[in-house]
Protein backbone atom coordinates (compact mmCIF):
# COMPACT_ATOMS: atom_id res chain seq x y z
CA UNK A 1 0.00 0.00 0.00
CA UNK A 2 1.28 3.61 -0.94
CA UNK A 3 -0.60 4.83 2.20
CA UNK A 4 0.30 4.23 5.41
CA UNK A 5 -3.33 5.89 6.98
CA UNK A 6 -5.60 7.85 4.95
CA UNK A 7 -7.02 9.46 7.78
CA UNK A 8 -3.81 11.30 7.81
CA UNK A 9 -4.56 15.06 6.25
CA UNK A 10 -1.11 14.65 3.57
CA UNK A 11 -2.87 11.73 2.25
CA UNK A 12 -5.56 13.59 0.87
CA UNK A 13 -3.06 15.46 -1.31
CA UNK A 14 -1.18 11.69 -1.78
CA UNK A 15 -4.12 10.47 -2.86
CA UNK A 16 -5.14 12.86 -5.54
CA UNK A 17 -1.83 13.10 -6.77
CA UNK A 18 -1.80 9.55 -7.38
CA UNK A 19 -5.20 9.50 -8.95
CA UNK A 20 -4.41 11.97 -11.18
CA UNK A 21 -0.99 10.37 -12.34
CA UNK A 22 -2.84 6.91 -12.88
CA UNK A 23 -5.66 9.07 -14.97
CA UNK A 24 -8.51 7.11 -12.79
CA UNK A 25 -11.85 8.66 -14.14
CA UNK A 26 -13.76 7.38 -11.72
CA UNK A 27 -13.31 5.41 -8.27
CA UNK A 28 -16.24 4.30 -5.87
CA UNK A 29 -15.81 2.03 -2.96
CA UNK A 30 -18.46 1.46 -0.72
CA UNK A 31 -21.99 -0.13 -0.66
CA UNK A 32 -24.14 -0.91 -4.12
CA UNK A 33 -27.11 -0.55 -3.53
CA UNK A 34 -29.63 -0.32 -6.62
CA UNK A 35 -29.47 3.59 -5.93
CA UNK A 36 -25.50 3.52 -5.74
CA UNK A 37 -24.96 2.03 -8.36
CA UNK A 38 -27.75 4.15 -11.03
CA UNK A 39 -25.63 7.15 -9.33
CA UNK A 40 -22.16 5.82 -10.53
CA UNK A 41 -23.35 4.96 -13.63
CA UNK A 42 -24.31 8.98 -14.12
CA UNK A 43 -21.23 9.96 -13.04
CA UNK A 44 -19.17 7.35 -14.98
CA UNK A 45 -21.33 8.52 -17.85
CA UNK A 46 -20.68 12.08 -17.65
CA UNK A 47 -16.88 11.57 -17.10
CA UNK A 48 -16.37 9.15 -20.36
CA UNK A 49 -18.60 11.71 -22.38
CA UNK A 50 -15.91 14.43 -21.03
CA UNK A 51 -12.96 11.61 -21.96
CA UNK A 52 -14.33 10.16 -24.94
CA UNK A 53 -16.59 12.35 -27.26
CA UNK A 54 -20.12 10.17 -28.01
CA UNK A 55 -18.66 7.57 -30.79
CA UNK A 56 -18.30 3.49 -30.41
CA UNK A 57 -15.83 4.12 -28.10
CA UNK A 58 -17.70 5.44 -25.08
CA UNK A 59 -20.98 3.07 -25.97
CA UNK A 60 -18.75 0.14 -25.31
CA UNK A 61 -17.30 1.84 -22.45
CA UNK A 62 -20.71 2.79 -21.14
CA UNK A 63 -22.18 -0.86 -21.79
CA UNK A 64 -19.25 -2.51 -20.18
CA UNK A 65 -19.46 0.06 -16.95
CA UNK A 66 -23.25 -1.08 -16.70
CA UNK A 67 -22.65 -4.59 -17.23
CA UNK A 68 -19.81 -4.38 -14.54
CA UNK A 69 -21.85 -3.04 -12.20
CA UNK A 70 -25.07 -4.41 -12.39
CA UNK A 71 -22.80 -7.60 -11.71
CA UNK A 72 -21.46 -6.01 -8.73
CA UNK A 73 -25.34 -5.51 -7.45
CA UNK A 74 -26.21 -8.47 -8.87
CA UNK A 75 -23.68 -11.28 -8.12
CA UNK A 76 -21.97 -9.91 -4.67
CA UNK A 77 -22.66 -11.81 -1.81
CA UNK A 78 -22.55 -9.23 0.80
CA UNK A 79 -22.49 -9.60 4.65
CA UNK A 80 -22.15 -7.89 7.70
CA UNK A 81 -18.52 -8.27 7.63
CA UNK A 82 -18.01 -7.91 3.90
CA UNK A 83 -20.71 -5.44 3.09
CA UNK A 84 -18.38 -2.74 0.57
CA UNK A 85 -17.28 -3.42 -3.34
CA UNK A 86 -15.19 -1.29 -5.31
CA UNK A 87 -15.49 0.14 -9.58
CA UNK A 88 -12.85 1.47 -11.24
CA UNK A 89 -12.73 3.61 -14.57
CA UNK A 90 -9.26 4.84 -15.71
CA UNK A 91 -6.86 5.47 -18.30
CA UNK A 92 -3.55 3.98 -19.44
CA UNK A 93 -2.49 6.55 -22.35
CA UNK A 94 -4.73 5.26 -25.15
CA UNK A 95 -5.88 2.35 -23.48
CA UNK A 96 -8.69 2.41 -20.53
CA UNK A 97 -9.56 -0.12 -17.98
CA UNK A 98 -12.84 -1.04 -16.11
CA UNK A 99 -12.19 -2.79 -13.04
CA UNK A 100 -14.16 -4.10 -10.00
CA UNK A 101 -14.15 -5.76 -6.90
CA UNK A 102 -16.59 -7.47 -4.84
CA UNK A 103 -16.72 -10.09 -2.47
CA UNK A 104 -18.26 -13.86 -3.59
CA UNK A 105 -19.13 -17.08 -1.68
CA UNK A 106 -15.68 -19.45 -1.79
CA UNK A 107 -18.03 -22.14 -2.98
CA UNK A 108 -19.00 -20.24 -6.25
CA UNK A 109 -15.45 -19.63 -7.13
CA UNK A 110 -14.49 -22.37 -9.39
CA UNK A 111 -17.86 -21.96 -11.67
CA UNK A 112 -17.05 -18.65 -12.29
CA UNK A 113 -13.54 -19.03 -13.04
CA UNK A 114 -14.63 -21.84 -15.31
CA UNK A 115 -16.85 -19.12 -17.19
CA UNK A 116 -14.35 -16.42 -17.53
CA UNK A 117 -11.60 -19.23 -19.37
CA UNK A 118 -14.64 -20.38 -21.27
CA UNK A 119 -14.59 -16.85 -22.46
CA UNK A 120 -10.97 -16.10 -22.62
CA UNK A 121 -10.41 -19.04 -24.87
CA UNK A 122 -12.69 -18.13 -27.51
CA UNK A 123 -12.15 -15.67 -30.78
CA UNK A 124 -15.04 -12.99 -31.86
CA UNK A 125 -17.13 -15.99 -33.69
CA UNK A 126 -16.75 -18.55 -30.98
CA UNK A 127 -18.12 -15.57 -28.24
CA UNK A 128 -20.99 -14.77 -30.41
CA UNK A 129 -21.79 -18.35 -30.42
CA UNK A 130 -21.89 -18.73 -26.82
CA UNK A 131 -23.51 -15.60 -26.46
CA UNK A 132 -26.48 -16.74 -28.67
CA UNK A 133 -26.40 -20.06 -26.70
CA UNK A 134 -26.53 -18.37 -23.58
CA UNK A 135 -29.01 -16.03 -24.21
CA UNK A 136 -31.64 -18.52 -25.10
CA UNK A 137 -30.76 -20.78 -22.08
CA UNK A 138 -30.89 -17.20 -19.99
CA UNK A 139 -34.82 -17.40 -21.12
CA UNK A 140 -34.90 -20.61 -19.31
CA UNK A 141 -33.17 -19.60 -16.16
CA UNK A 142 -34.85 -17.47 -13.18
CA UNK A 143 -34.57 -13.87 -13.39
CA UNK A 144 -31.29 -13.25 -11.68
CA UNK A 145 -29.15 -16.01 -13.06
CA UNK A 146 -28.06 -14.83 -17.04
CA UNK A 147 -25.90 -17.68 -17.81
CA UNK A 148 -23.01 -15.48 -17.73
CA UNK A 149 -24.28 -13.02 -20.60
CA UNK A 150 -23.14 -10.22 -18.70
CA UNK A 151 -19.31 -12.08 -18.73
CA UNK A 152 -19.52 -12.41 -22.52
CA UNK A 153 -20.98 -9.27 -23.27
CA UNK A 154 -18.17 -7.17 -21.87
CA UNK A 155 -15.62 -9.48 -23.39
CA UNK A 156 -17.30 -8.83 -26.91
CA UNK A 157 -17.10 -4.82 -26.14
CA UNK A 158 -13.63 -5.12 -24.88
CA UNK A 159 -11.83 -7.02 -27.59
CA UNK A 160 -9.31 -7.78 -25.07
CA UNK A 161 -8.95 -10.89 -22.61
CA UNK A 162 -10.96 -10.20 -19.45
CA UNK A 163 -8.38 -10.25 -16.56
CA UNK A 164 -9.47 -11.44 -12.86
CA UNK A 165 -8.05 -12.95 -9.45
CA UNK A 166 -9.65 -14.43 -6.64
CA UNK A 167 -8.36 -13.63 -3.13
CA UNK A 168 -9.58 -15.79 -0.27
CA UNK A 169 -10.42 -13.02 2.49
CA UNK A 170 -11.39 -16.07 4.78
CA UNK A 171 -12.80 -19.78 4.91
CA UNK A 172 -15.89 -19.26 3.51
CA UNK A 173 -15.45 -16.08 1.48
CA UNK A 174 -12.96 -14.81 -1.61
CA UNK A 175 -12.49 -11.46 -3.24
CA UNK A 176 -12.92 -11.19 -6.81
CA UNK A 177 -10.88 -8.77 -8.68
CA UNK A 178 -12.00 -8.37 -12.27
CA UNK A 179 -11.00 -6.19 -15.13
CA UNK A 180 -11.85 -5.47 -18.61
CA UNK A 181 -9.48 -3.26 -20.96
CA UNK A 182 -10.60 -1.16 -24.35
CA UNK A 183 -8.48 0.49 -26.76
CA UNK A 184 -9.85 4.00 -27.84
CA UNK A 185 -10.45 3.78 -31.13
CA UNK A 186 -10.12 6.66 -33.71
CA UNK A 187 -13.56 7.52 -34.81
CA UNK A 188 -13.74 7.71 -38.81
CA UNK A 189 -16.84 9.00 -38.76
CA UNK B 1 -56.74 -1.54 -25.68
CA UNK B 2 -55.49 1.02 -23.73
CA UNK B 3 -52.79 2.86 -25.18
CA UNK B 4 -49.73 2.81 -22.92
CA UNK B 5 -47.12 5.52 -23.41
CA UNK B 6 -43.88 5.48 -21.09
CA UNK B 7 -41.74 8.65 -20.38
CA UNK B 8 -37.61 7.63 -21.17
CA UNK B 9 -35.41 7.92 -17.96
CA UNK B 10 -31.81 7.75 -17.44
CA UNK B 11 -31.89 3.45 -17.54
CA UNK B 12 -35.41 3.55 -18.86
CA UNK B 13 -36.93 3.68 -22.18
CA UNK B 14 -39.53 5.89 -23.75
CA UNK B 15 -42.35 3.13 -24.53
CA UNK B 16 -45.26 3.59 -27.14
CA UNK B 17 -47.84 0.60 -27.41
CA UNK B 18 -50.83 1.51 -29.44
CA UNK B 19 -53.68 -1.37 -30.22
CA UNK B 20 -55.29 0.64 -32.84
CA UNK B 21 -51.83 1.34 -34.60
CA UNK B 22 -50.26 -1.63 -34.20
CA UNK B 23 -47.54 0.10 -33.27
CA UNK B 24 -44.99 -0.64 -30.43
CA UNK B 25 -42.31 1.10 -30.07
CA UNK B 26 -39.02 1.30 -27.52
CA UNK B 27 -36.56 4.46 -27.98
CA UNK B 28 -33.47 5.67 -25.89
CA UNK B 29 -31.84 3.37 -23.50
CA UNK B 30 -32.66 0.75 -21.16
CA UNK B 31 -30.40 -0.57 -18.44
CA UNK B 32 -32.38 -1.68 -15.91
CA UNK B 33 -31.01 -3.95 -13.41
CA UNK B 34 -34.42 -6.05 -12.76
CA UNK B 35 -35.60 -5.66 -16.39
CA UNK B 36 -38.17 -8.42 -15.69
CA UNK B 37 -40.20 -5.74 -13.38
CA UNK B 38 -39.73 -2.59 -15.78
CA UNK B 39 -41.37 -5.20 -18.46
CA UNK B 40 -43.77 -6.83 -16.91
CA UNK B 41 -46.93 -4.41 -17.69
CA UNK B 42 -45.40 -4.39 -21.23
CA UNK B 43 -45.70 -8.01 -21.54
CA UNK B 44 -48.87 -8.53 -20.57
CA UNK B 45 -50.15 -5.91 -23.13
CA UNK B 46 -48.40 -7.54 -25.42
CA UNK B 47 -49.85 -10.85 -23.92
CA UNK B 48 -53.66 -9.49 -24.53
CA UNK B 49 -52.59 -7.62 -28.15
CA UNK B 50 -51.41 -11.20 -29.92
CA UNK B 51 -54.62 -12.58 -29.42
CA UNK B 52 -56.29 -9.89 -31.41
CA UNK B 53 -53.73 -8.07 -33.30
CA UNK B 54 -53.81 -5.44 -35.88
CA UNK B 55 -53.56 -6.47 -39.12
CA UNK B 56 -50.12 -5.24 -39.47
CA UNK B 57 -47.66 -4.51 -36.42
CA UNK B 58 -44.73 -2.68 -36.49
CA UNK B 59 -42.55 -2.86 -33.57
CA UNK B 60 -39.49 -0.04 -33.38
CA UNK B 61 -36.60 -0.52 -31.34
CA UNK B 62 -35.14 2.63 -31.63
CA UNK B 63 -32.47 1.66 -28.75
CA UNK B 64 -28.74 3.69 -28.36
CA UNK B 65 -28.02 1.33 -25.35
CA UNK B 66 -29.10 -1.67 -23.58
CA UNK B 67 -28.19 -4.16 -20.62
CA UNK B 68 -28.13 -8.31 -21.03
CA UNK B 69 -30.77 -8.00 -18.36
CA UNK B 70 -32.82 -6.18 -21.67
CA UNK B 71 -31.96 -8.49 -23.82
CA UNK B 72 -33.19 -11.30 -22.43
CA UNK B 73 -36.55 -9.08 -22.30
CA UNK B 74 -36.34 -8.68 -25.49
CA UNK B 75 -35.79 -12.07 -27.02
CA UNK B 76 -39.05 -12.94 -24.74
CA UNK B 77 -40.89 -10.54 -26.18
CA UNK B 78 -40.37 -10.83 -29.76
CA UNK B 79 -40.95 -14.41 -29.27
CA UNK B 80 -44.57 -13.94 -28.40
CA UNK B 81 -45.23 -12.54 -31.55
CA UNK B 82 -44.05 -15.73 -33.61
CA UNK B 83 -47.79 -16.73 -34.72
CA UNK B 84 -48.72 -13.14 -35.53
CA UNK B 85 -48.79 -12.33 -39.11
CA UNK B 86 -47.70 -9.38 -40.79
CA UNK B 87 -45.06 -8.33 -37.99
CA UNK B 88 -42.60 -6.18 -38.97
CA UNK B 89 -39.32 -5.72 -36.34
CA UNK B 90 -37.43 -2.16 -37.30
CA UNK B 91 -33.87 -2.02 -35.92
CA UNK B 92 -32.19 1.43 -35.40
CA UNK B 93 -29.12 1.96 -35.14
CA UNK B 94 -26.65 4.69 -35.46
CA UNK B 95 -24.36 5.38 -38.61
CA UNK B 96 -21.10 4.01 -36.90
CA UNK B 97 -22.70 1.88 -34.06
CA UNK B 98 -21.77 -1.78 -35.53
CA UNK B 99 -22.29 -3.58 -32.84
CA UNK B 100 -26.30 -2.54 -32.27
CA UNK B 101 -26.25 -3.48 -36.01
CA UNK B 102 -25.11 -7.09 -34.82
CA UNK B 103 -27.58 -7.06 -31.66
CA UNK B 104 -30.12 -6.75 -34.58
CA UNK B 105 -29.01 -9.29 -36.67
CA UNK B 106 -28.31 -11.83 -33.65
CA UNK B 107 -32.13 -11.03 -32.23
CA UNK B 108 -33.52 -11.57 -36.07
CA UNK B 109 -31.59 -15.24 -36.30
CA UNK B 110 -32.70 -16.13 -32.68
CA UNK B 111 -36.68 -15.19 -33.99
CA UNK B 112 -38.36 -16.00 -37.01
CA UNK B 113 -39.48 -12.21 -38.10
CA UNK B 114 -39.03 -10.03 -40.51
CA UNK B 115 -36.57 -7.52 -39.95
CA UNK B 116 -35.82 -3.62 -41.47
CA UNK B 117 -32.63 -1.60 -40.76
CA UNK B 118 -32.75 1.96 -40.25
CA UNK B 119 -30.44 4.35 -39.39
CA UNK B 120 -30.72 7.22 -36.58
CA UNK B 121 -31.39 10.44 -38.49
Amino acid sequence: MPFDKISDLKTVYELHKAMEDNQVIIAYEGEFTSNITQSVLLLAEKNLDQKLDKGQTKRRAFNIAVECLQNISTHSDRNEEFPNSIFIIGQEGNEFYISSGNTIKASKVENLQRKLDQINNLDGDGLKQLHMQAIKESMKLQESNNAGLGLISIARKSGKKLDYQFVPVDHDNSFFSFQAKFFKQEESL
Amino acid sequence: MEKITLSGTFETPSVVLDSEEGKLEFSGRSLPEDSTSFYRPIMSWIDQYITNPSAKTNIAIKLEYFNTATSKVLLNMLTKFKNTGNVTVHWFHFDEDEDMLESGKEFEELVNLHFAYHKFE
